[in-house]
């Protein structure tokens, strides 16, 4: 069931009813429901994996539960690498298995040995990375002695499954979510309607942004062969906000509704592209996955308390994980350690926490050297972004060379539709400038009168009416 | 709560009347005409309607006899042509229809258009017979694609809305208007129209399509086109219809196992081809229906191969079943 479907616009609201009138005075049903309709949402794209999930929520639970009462480090330990163990494996298996197999073969290849690797032909259960993730941060939270283990199954196997975040995040921890799903929730005006905000700003995002974006990007990274380099400029530049429209328009979405439920969700993104170098905008984007790595991977690695070779190479273990988190494939390995490549300046002349502030904080415009760092390190991830949007290595090669040849001064062929949607991208933009300093873009437009609000509201509407693009899936499902 | 609900609810109300207004204003739906079932069972347009098909400027019209497109019977020859969404045209406007086209082509002619979206071949056969006993043309242009056989035989799906023909008995199933009372709602109410249109419930089923594309790198292999049903239903034509007068219009692309057995058959075809030109026939790359330049390359084609065919109707007799060389 997708966000942007009707089968969702009937399903939120039914749960809603069901949420706040029926079960509204016990905050076990309304547990119970949670869990009942996470189910159901996820059995949506395929009843089969269901048992992978409950398979997945019940072993965490249980080592959880195994690791407390163990009265040795060694049964502790063993019941923690039991869980990470299953846990990556069920990963590796799903998403990792061919890859591998077909990369280990290649490499025989280029000795000379010629195998045929057996793959799997098995697809990859949504959600997976990210359910997998949720139950790895509980198992090692319990483990470090951060956590005491959740005795109630149900409360537990919400925090997996809550569906606004159970396909594609955020991924939350145990110790932000739990207490909420643990709390008895009071409906709150101003929570629900900021909720219902975000859930139209990440619609605007998803079908404007994203969508028409895609179509673009599409047709140029379909032929790039075909296209002058200034072109290629501009598909790079629009999968940018293709990307960042699709993830943080469903991320919005995820936060919008789970606000309808009086759930507070890890917030995914904050104005990433108005970052003025590579470590703030990974401060920005995917903020819960990154933070996922800095304490479960980084920090125990050593971090930044560290020497300096240390921090390098903790730095591109950390960018390079992340990449193949995303995918297995080597573009996404090579995007990792492109963006690890990127930041290290920051790295080798410590400057990067340099820019910790909101850019430009309470002024209209950013001062001529935030601009240009803001264009500089926008410039950086669009380049990055070539590796991700690729199908392979070498398409994305092939994509650079052509940027870098004579054609990038031609004049680009930018028809009607293009400028269109250039406009509209600009449109968002200045919205997402104007609101950098709230929680969301919208997010303080609840200090503007009434009619103002609605005004706006429905101008977003109505662009959505008149240049929704062609729907696409969101990105990040397949991760 | 309740003055969230209330507000929710004035929202949506306000939302809902502008956005009817905005859909209606814009066209950002296309207009359906209604359709009724015919003492014959083909499936035609309630005579009289108008409306418009999405961001177009020209108005569609059924005509009297409850086709859309030109409805020509003022010369003594009349040739009929026949077909899908192709001919219904409704995407085009009028003076791109196939109908119009020719009758710049070819003078001599009327030209009268009874296409609707969703026929099968054999309703197309069905059609030519219901002509033949109103406006009695004395050729009939069916245009089909691959796509037209498969659907027209109940033994593979059963599609309750469309003729088809159970090809085990040679018996004729009509086609049911399919959930009449739903579209009329959504074609009436513009917005609920849209809504469906963009955030259809079926989407989900494409996207799931889509993952299991890009998760498994799924390589598709397009099977080898069976004949077998496409050799019965010439077989039945042969025995039920005029095929005398039937000349098929191959589309681009059609299998050539259909084409070689309509030659075995010895029925007239035109294949149409589009490999020599670099334009594409096509609306746009979302939209495989031909656009005016299409229709115009169509019937430039047409016109070229028609005229012969016209002239032999008395002179090359159909053969009545060859046998089946398993093509």
């Amino acid at each position: 069931m997708l966000f942007n479907s009707l089968n969702f616009a009937l399903f939120l609201p039914i749960v809603f009813f069901f949420y706040w009138f029926v079960f509204n005075k016990n905050l076990k049903l309304q547990n119970i429901l949670l869990l009942s309709v996470s189910y159901f949402f996820y059995a949506c794209w395929d009843w089969r994996f269901m048992f992978l999930l409950v398979f997945s929520t019940l072993l965490d639970y249980f080592t959880g539960l195994k690791m407390s009462e163990s009265n040795s480090q060694q049964r502790k330990k063993f019941w923690f690498w039991l869980s990470i163990s299953i846990n990556l494996g069920f990963l590796g298996v799903f998403k990792y298995y061919n890859f591998f197999t077909s990369s280990f073969a290649e490499a025989l290849g280029n000795l000379g040995l010629q195998v045929n690797p057996s793959t799997l032909n098995i697809i990859l259960p949504v959600g997976i990375s990210f359910y997998t993730f949720h139950g790895l941060s509980y198992v090692i939270d319990i483990y470090k002695g951060k956590i005491q283990p959740e005795r109630n199954f149900i409360d537990y196997a919400v925090f997996v499954s809550f569906f606004p975040l159970l396909v594609a995040g955020p991924i939350e921890r145990a110790t932000h979510l739990l207490p909420q799903i643990q709390r008895k929730r009071q409906f709150n005006y101003i929570n629900a309607v900021e909720g219902l905000r975000q859930i139209l700003w990440g619609l605007f995002k998803k079908i404007v942004i994203a969508d028409n974006c895609a179509d673009v990007v599409n047709t140029i990274f379909d032929n790039p062969g075909g296209q002058p380099g200034s072109m290629l400029v501009l598909g790079a530049v629009f999968f940018a906000f293709q990307i960042y429209g699709d993830f943080s328009g469903y991320s919005d979405i995820a936060l919008g509704t789970a606000r309808l439920f009086g759930i507070e969700l890890l917030k995914n993104f904050s104005f990433p592209y108005f970052s003025r170098d590579i470590a703030e905008f990974w401060r920005r984007w995917h903020i819960s996955l990154s933070t996922w790595f800095r304490d479960y991977l980084y920090i125990p690695l050593g971090g930044s308390k560290v020497g300096l070779w240390k921090k390098v190479r903790n730095t591109f273990i950390i960018f390079i994980v992340s990449g193949f988190w995303h995918g297995a494939n080597w573009t996404f390995i090579i995007w990792g350690a492109l963006n690890a490549l990127f930041i290290m300046p920051s790295i080798l002349f410590n400057t990067n926490r340099d820019n910790l502030n909101i850019v430009a904080e309470g002024k209209y415009l950013p001062s001529l050297r935030d601009f240009l760092k803001i264009v500089l390190t926008f410039s950086l991830t669009a380049f990055a972004w070539i590796f991700f949007r690729a199908e392979s290595v070498s398409e994305a090669i092939q994509y650079i060379n052509g940027i870098f040849s004579p054609s990038l001064f031609v004049k680009p062929d930018i028809s009607e539709s293009t400028l269109v949607i250039s406009i509209l991208v600009f449109g968002f933009l200045l919205v997402e400038w104007i609101g950098r300093e709230g929680h969301f873009s919208l997010s303080n437009l609840n200090k503007l009168p009434v009619p103002v609000r609605w005004s706006f509201y429905f101008s977003l509407i109505l662009l959505m009416f008149i240049y929704q693009g062609e729907a696409q899936t969101f990105i990040y499902f397949q991760f | 709560m309740k003055k969230f609900l209330i507000r929710l609810f004035v929202f949506t109300f306000v939302i809902g009347v502008a956005g009817e207004l905005i859909i209606r204003v814009y066209k950002l739906v296309q207009d359906i005409p209604r359709l009724y079932v015919d003492k014959t069972g083909i499936q035609r347009y309630v005579p009289g309607q108008t409306g418009y098909y999405t961001k177009a400027k020209t108005k569609w019209v059924v005509n009297k006899y409850g086709w859309l497109g030109t409805a020509d019977t003022s010369k003594d020859t009349v040739v009929s042509i026949i077909g899908d969404s192709y001919i219904e045209n409704i995407m085009n406007p009028v003076s791109c229809n196939q109908g119009n086209l020719l009758k710049f082509q070819i003078k001599n002619y009327s030209f009268f258009e009874a296409g609707r979206s969703g026929v099968t071949f054999i309703e197309a056969m069905q059609i030519s017979k219901l002509l033949d006993s109103t406006i009695q043309p004395k050729m009939h242009l069916i245009y089909l694609n691959t796509g037209d056989f498969p659907e027209s035989s109940s033994l593979d799906q059963r599609y309750t809305d469309r003729v088809q023909i159970d090809l085990s008995t040679n018996t004729i199933l009509n086609g049911n208007l399919k959930s009449p009372g739903l579209k009329m709602i959504l074609y009436n109410i513009k917005l609920l129209y849209f809504l469906y249109l963009r955030f259809s419930p079926f989407d989900d089923a494409k996207n799931k399509e889509d993952h299991k594309e890009i998760t498994e790198r799924i390589v598709k292999v397009k099977p080898e086109f069976d004949g077998r049903d496409v050799n019965k239903l010439f077989a039945y034509c042969i025995e039920n219809y005029d095929m005398e007068k039937v000349i098929f219009v191959f589309h681009p692309g059609t299998e050539k196992t259909i084409i070689a057995l309509a030659n075995q058959y010895h029925i007239k075809n035109i294949v149409l081809n589009a490999d020599k030109d670099k334009r594409s026939w096509a609306l746009n790359a979302n939209d495989k229906h031909w656009s005016c330049y299409g229709h115009t390359q169509v019937a430039k084609q047409i016109s070229i191969e028609l005229p012969p065919l016209l002239n032999t109707l008395k002179t090359d007799p159909v053969r009545k079943r060859p046998e089946y060389a398993g093509l």
